[in-house]
């Protein structure tokens, strides 16, 4: 009998420490969820790896241009459309096949990380917006373990960045940068 | 004198702190007390380690890009501020291009000489040196820095494309039978220092799991 | 290392190119009234020293590289208002320091205990490869390297007030009261984190000197 009366005694405590905790299990669950702390973004960056050659992919290299995907880019068609005929203005004699693409808002107090691929990706230091519309940016263009090359750009809307990085087989690997949502 | 006195003097001995009369008490115990004479000598032991061990001086990596980034974020005050004077006064139309340059006439005739020097304008005829940038409303780039010294890199505006172009050059092929994975990935959100990044593609599947953030290291991909 | 040529013709030099050192009072005044060669020169004379700070700050080389540049930026912007009877460096420092601690806490603010963690744990070997090498002879060199690593696992067991203080003091040659000028301190509190810190590594140290 004993035990029992104890454990009638505790239930109403239970129920009482239940109703006042509630809010702050419900707020605490939140937080997991998120799954980091709460980061302002100053502006939303798009960066694709682009594989640009002369001629068309050889059979050998067709899961290349392979993944989840792809050769479907998030952009939308008319952005990518615009985003090739720009990249042939610049590489010339080029066709242009997506390797990978990362969307990513830049993060005002952290470091932001822009990875189409694990190969080549951008570290991103955002100096806040800039007049006029843009962001200031302190860029490093990163190659597996090493910094490859650090710089600072304004990055306008519609005023693409290409970075021609490394050879790899036939052609090269171009490095895109866009600035969304403005 | 008691313990923590000596203690003190020992202290502002060995930091040269002394005035005149706690000079004449530390002589007299570097002459009469081991003890003090030991604990001086371990304290002088321990600093030299330090200057040893943590440097005082170390020039930074790249120390001219160092200089150039400094005068380039000063100059973008300056000019930011000359823009809120002017705006402040007599309504100003905004600076066409040269965003970067306090001297634009001069840094432009420079640069003109460099570009032609250098090979520059070897690509399609849309293609201009940094020293032209255009309009403020292109994305524009500042100064560059490659940390091997074999790998240039040279920053121009394609008019043509109305892009703007870092285009490297030295970096080392990478060996064909490398495959280079990529990915369709959406924005993340910042991590805790110490647990990854998770990178995931557009159907909410992680593919990628990145650690950066520690100090001096580059990110870890697993 | 490549800098964009197009940036080199940016700055006139409107310092006097004789072999005589302009004093930095001299500089200070000029870049003061807006001479950007002057804070040039200043930046190149003090870059090594506000870099070895922060990099023994923060012992991150990147992280140093970049925090360096912030504090030479708010030198700049904060010239005007420099007061003539500090000395140029313990005011640089100064601002070197606050620049390090604020992002310090800033990172402490993402997650502490294992900031903290990390710092300790990298510590050493993120050191390794940017302190100055000096020849030495073999097996005294071997010694060195183990007190070297000893020396600074233990320092970053110390708080960063005392870390700092210890090492303005011993690595920087600061006086009780330029450092308590850096850190904002009375020289009371710089003594006594002086004597704290001094004892604590001491204390940590005394099993390493035993083995040597």
């Amino acid at each position: 009998m004993a035990p029992m009366q104890r454990n009638n005694y505790h239930l109403p405590a239970f129920f009482l420490a239940a109703f006042f905790l509630w809010p702050f299990l419900l707020c605490a669950q939140g937080i997991a969820a998120r799954g980091g702390p709460k980061a302002e973004t100053d502006a939303e960056v798009w960066g694709g790896l682009v594989y640009a050659i002369e001629g068309g992919l050889s059979e050998g290299e067709k899961n290349v241009a392979k993944g989840p995907s792809f050769p479907v880019v998030s952009l939308g068609a008319e952005l990518e459309k615009d985003l090739r005929s720009r990249l042939g203005r610049v590489f010339t004699g080029r066709n242009f096949y997506f390797l990978g693409e990362h969307t990513q808002g830049v993060f005002k107090q952290y470091e932001s990380w822009l990875v189409p691929s694990k190969d080549l990706f951008l570290k991103l230091d955002s100096k806040g917006p800039v007049k006029g519309g843009g962001v200031n940016l302190g860029l490093q263009l990163w190659q597996d373990k090493e910094v490859i090359m650090k710089t600072d750009v304004i990055l306008r809307p519609d005023s693409p960045l290409f970075i021609e990085g490394p050879a790899w087989r036939r052609g090269k690997l171009l490095f895109v940068v866009l600035l969304k949502g403005e | 004198m008691t313990p923590s006195e000596k203690s003190l003097l020992l202290h502002k001995l060995i930091d040269g702190e002394l005035d005149e009369p706690e000079k004449v008490a530390a002589e007299r115990l570097l002459e009469t007390d081991p003890m003090f004479r030991a604990e001086l000598e371990s304290l002088r032991k321990l600093g030299d380690e330090m200057r040893r061990g943590f440097p005082a001086d170390l020039e930074p990596p790249s120390p001219d890009f160092f200089n150039t980034r400094i005068r380039h974020q000063i100059e973008e005050e300056q000019y930011a501020e000359a823009n809120r004077t002017n705006s402040r006064g007599k309504e100003l139309p905004e600076p066409r291009g040269m965003r970067w340059f306090a001297f634009p006439w001069a840094v432009a005739a420079a640069s003109l000489v460099v570009a032609v020097a250098l090979g520059l304008q070897d690509r399609d005829t849309g293609e201009r040196g940094l020293a032209w940038a255009g309009p403020g409303g292109q994305t524009s780039v500042g100064t560059t820095y490659t940390p091997a010294a074999v790998v240039e890199a040279d920053a121009f505006f394609s008019d043509a494309a109305q892009a703007t172009v870092i285009r490297l050059t030295g970096l080392p092929r990478i060996p064909s039978e490398r495959e280079i994975a990529g990915h369709s990935a959406a924005s993340y959100r910042p991590s805790h220092v110490g647990t990854p990044v998770e990178i995931r593609d557009r159907g909410g599947r992680i593919s990628v799991a990145m650690l950066s953030g520690v100090p001096g290291q580059p990110p870890n991909f697993f | 290392m490549q800098v964009s040529s197009a940036q080199i013709f940016l700055m006139p030099i409107n310092l006097e190119t004789t072999s005589h050192q302009p004093a930095d009072s001299e500089l200070v005044s000029l870049a003061a009234g807006g001479d950007t060669a002057a804070f040039d020169e200043l930046v190149t004379r003090y870059r090594g020293k506000v870099y070895a700070l922060a990099m023994n700050m923060v012992k991150s080389d990147a992280d140093a590289w970049d925090l360096s540049q912030e504090a030479f930026i708010k030198a700049w912007k904060a010239l005007p208002a420099f007061k003539e009877e500090s000395r140029f460096y313990t005011w640089l420092y100064r601002i070197t320091h606050n620049v390090c601690y604020d992002w310090m806490r800033k990172r402490r603010l993402r997650d502490s205990e294992e900031f903290e963690e990390q710092l300790h744990a990298d510590s050493v070997a993120v050191h390794a490869p940017t302190a100055p090498q000096v020849a030495e002879l073999p097996d005294r060199a071997a010694d060195h390297r183990e007190l070297g690593a000893e020396i600074a696992t233990a320092i970053n067991k110390l708080s960063e007030d005392h870390r700092v203080v210890v090492l303005l003091r011993e690595v920087n040659g600061l006086s009780y009261e330029e450092i308590a000028e850096v850190t904002d301190a009375s020289t009371g509190t710089v003594m006594s984190r002086l004597f704290y810190a001094r004892k604590k590594l001491q204390s940590l140290l005394q099993e390493t000197y035993d083995s040597l």
